[in-house]
Formats: C-alpha cells, sequence, structure tokens
C-alpha cells in the first residue's frame, strides 16, 4: 500500500513538472530545438502540449544539448 | 511535409476520413446505446457510457490493427491507411472516456485518491477470476495516450523515425493488455459466453489477418530476390559486362514492359529495398521506404513529376530522391541500366540525395 502510494506521488510529480516544462518548452524551446517549430501557431502548440509534458525528460536533454 | 507545423495538414481526403470516422462513432454510439436501453431498460447513463465508449474503442483499435496487413494484401484498403492517425487519436479520446468515467463511478466517491484506489481495491493479481482487470486497462490507455500525444510530425523528426516507431510500436503491448482487460471483466462481470466468443474472435481476426499479410510479403520478397537470372539473362549480362564494364555489379530486375507507365516495381536485391519507377521513356530506382513513416514508395505512384509516397503524399524527385525544394526529405538512389528490353539495377546505394542520370528506354 505504502510503496503503491509513494509510486503515485512520483507519477503525480513527473506530470507537474512535465505541464511546467511543457509550457515553458512550447514557449521557448520548441523553436530552439527545431526551426521548423518557429513561429508555430497556438493551436499546434496546444497539440504539442500532452506530449512535451509527458515526454518532458527526453525534450529537456535534447534542448540542452542543442543549447550547447 | 511542412516547412512550419500546422496543427493538421488538412487535404480533401482527411476532412473526408473524418466526417467517416465521426458518422461511424456516432452511428455506433447511438445503435449501442439503443440496444443497451432496449435489453437493460434500468442501466444507468454512468454504466452506458462506460459501456458504449469501452466497446467502441476495443472496436476501433481492431479496425487500425488490421489497417496496415489489409494493405499489405490488397492496395484497396490504402485509402484507410492514409489518415489512420486522426482515427487512432479519435480512439484513444473515446478510451479516454471510458477510462474517466470508470474512475469517477468506481474510484473516485471515497476519500482515497482515485488511482491508489485503482490499484489498491483489489490486489488479487494472482487469481485469474478476480484479477483486478481495470489496472491493465490503465497501462494500455498510458501507451495509447504515449501515442496519440506524439502523432504530430514534430515528435517524428524529433524523437527520430527509429524511436518514434518503436514507440508506436506499443500498440500492440496495449492490446495484448486490452485483450486481458476485456477478457477478465467480461469473465468477471458479465459472465456471457457471446461477449467472450467476440472478444476471441476479434483477436483471431487480427492475428489471422498479420499472419496472412507476413505469408505473402514473405512470398513477394523471395520473388523479387535476385531473380535467378535464367541462362539466356546470365548469358546476356555476361555479354554485356565481358564487352562493356558498365554492368559490372548491376543485378537483373525485370522486363521494361513488367512495369506500367508512372508506377514502380519493388525490388530486394542483396537485402535493400529499392523502388524502381517508370515514367515517360525513363526509368529511376530509389529506395523503397518514405523518410516520414517507412511507407512502401513503390506502391505510390509519380505524381506531378515526383515519387509520391501512398500513406502521406511526402514526394522525391526520381532523378535525385530529393523532395522539391523548401521540403528537405531524401532518399538513396540507385543506378539503373537497360539493355533491350531488360533492366539492371546496382544495390548498390548512393548516399541520400545523390542524383543519379536516369535510364533511358530505347524507342
Amino acid at each position: 500500500m505504502e510503496t503503491v502510494r509513494f509510486l503515485i506521488c512520483v507519477f503525480y510529480c513527473y506530470l507537474l513538472a512535465g505541464v511546467i516544462f511543457a509550457a515553458f518548452f512550447l514557449w521557448r524551446g520548441a523553436a530552439q530545438l527545431d526551426h521548423a517549430a518557429k513561429g508555430i501557431s497556438w493551436k499546434t502548440r496546444v497539440f504539442l502540449f500532452p506530449g512535451s509534458a509527458a515526454l518532458w525528460p527526453v525534450l529537456l536533454r535534447k534542448w540542452l544539448v542543442k543549447r550547447n | 511535409m511542412s516547412v512550419i507545423y500546422d496543427p493538421v495538414h488538412w487535404t480533401p481526403h482527411k476532412k473526408t476520413y473524418d466526417r467517416l470516422i465521426a458518422a461511424f462513432v456516432f452511428a455506433y454510439l447511438a445503435l449501442f446505446c439503443g440496444l443497451q436501453l432496449l435489453l437493460h431498460p434500468q442501466i444507468t447513463a454512468e454504466t452506458l457510457v462506460i459501456r458504449a465508449t469501452g466497446t467502441l474503442a476495443y472496436l476501433m483499435l481492431h479496425i487500425i490493427l488490421i489497417i496496415g496487413p489489409l494493405c499489405r494484401l490488397s492496395p484497396r484498403f490504402l485509402p484507410l491507411l492514409y489518415n489512420r492517425r486522426h482515427l487512432g487519436v479519435s480512439m484513444f479520446l473515446i478510451a479516454l472516456v471510458h477510462g474517466i468515467f470508470n474512475l469517477v463511478q468506481f474510484h473516485s466517491l471515497g476519500n482515497v485518491d482515485p488511482l491508489l484506489s485503482l490499484f489498491t481495491s483489489n490486489t488479487q493479481f494472482g487469481s485469474l477470476a478476480r484479477f483486478p482487470f481495470q489496472s491493465l486497462g490503465f497501462f494500455a490507455l498510458v501507451i495509447l495516450f504515449l501515442m496519440a500525444a506524439t502523432s504530430h510530425d514534430f515528435w517524428l523528426k524529433n524523437l527520430s523515425p527509429p524511436v518514434w516507431k518503436a514507440l508506436h510500436m506499443g500498440v500492440y503491448a496495449a492490446y495484448a493488455m486490452l485483450v486481458m482487460h476485456v477478457m477478465l471483466g467480461v469473465v468477471q462481470l458479465e459472465k456471457s459466453p457471446v461477449l467472450i466468443a467476440l472478444t476471441g474472435a476479434g483477436m483471431f481476426t487480427v492475428i489471422g489477418i498479420h499472419l496472412a499479410a507476413a505469408i505473402r510479403q514473405s512470398g513477394k520478397d523471395q520473388g523479387s530476390v535476385r531473380k535467378k537470372i535464367s541462362g539466356r539473362d546470365m548469358e546476356t549480362q555476361q555479354q554485356a559486362a565481358d564487352s562493356d564494364q558498365m554492368f559490372s555489379g548491376f543485378v537483373y530486375a525485370c522486363e521494361v514492359s513488367d512495369i506500367a507507365d508512372n508506377r514502380a516495381k519493388m525490388l530486394t536485391i542483396s537485402g535493400e529495398q529499392i523502388a524502381l519507377f517508370k515514367y515517360g521513356n525513363k526509368l529511376s530506382a530509389v529506395h523503397n521506404l518514405c523518410k516520414h513513416q517507412n511507407g512502401p514508395l513503390s506502391e505510390g505512384k509519380i505524381i506531378d513529376g515526383c515519387i509520391t509516397c501512398p500513406w502521406h503524399g511526402y514526394q522525391y524527385l526520381p532523378e535525385n530522391g530529393q523532395s522539391p525544394p523548401p521540403f528537405e526529405e531524401k532518399v538513396c538512389t540507385y543506378d539503373v541500366r537497360v539493355l533491350g528490353t531488360k533492366i539492371y539495377v546496382n544495390p548498390k546505394p548512393y548516399p541520400a540525395g545523390t542524383p543519379r542520370p536516369a535510364a533511358l528506354i530505347a524507342e
């Protein structure tokens, strides 16, 4: 029970971090990572939001590599 | 194939496809709800929604899974493939409604976190008859979410095609979990032999069509693998090679008349999948797999002078394998030679986008 509670807590923290990251990434980072994402519409950003929130560690790593 | 990403790259075909999906969804929901109300007049609205969305999403998943192999069995099904991602996203949204209603109805009414309740209210993992089948549905829904959320071309490019493809192959893991989810759920809650038989029939249909397509593809590959050069071909090729080194490394592919105008023949030579196109009096060869989603270019045709992928319309110029500007996709090219009516292809690929002169067919 406690293990499950802990894992669910980790899951919620991951999601929260993902939502915060996705908002920032789609505002600034997406265009830096991929030139085709420059000037994308808010509708496209909405489409990319769930994936950005779910896969934020992957995007964060790629973004940092690109910046460096 | 966009310079800047659009939310959806609409085409008339996609709009028609989406209208058909919407019509199918509404027709199914109306029919299912009507039947349920007729057979179970006491049914609650929540249960009706759970059953209708669950069965609809499960049915749509079967359709999604069999579209690919059906297209390999017959090109008549290709129009179903062109916009399969919209069908997939629609299926996920319907499955999500099913999941949310389940979570609300069965796990949100107490003072325990709904997810905690989902995983701890039943822990009889060792019992088949009481297995917590809802947890299987949850994990399958997570996989379907990842697939739907990464269905945009942005993800294909930024995750890289192999990673993206591997992620989307997760549909089979999700399907396996959903088969168990449905089977166990039906066994535990419904106990209806008809529903068990329907679930089994769906599973055997998916497996059967996949097996049929694999057998068909295997036969095709063997047929086109380095067509055994007949005595005469060998002689012709040998003579040509002896008299002129230009045929060194080339392999007999087919007769000129074997390929329809503006169409291609798929060849598998030394493990290379090659699409050999005939257009006007020219012949060019490029790698068979589209850079977008590995669509089979040999099943496409030449439109406006470009090889056009049958899946999503990505285009390449036949003589250099490059997408016309401003697009940047490129596929490998190959050398082609013609001797009389016979076509020879060198299976050694040139780097993607390398211009190679088209072979000319003698009038």
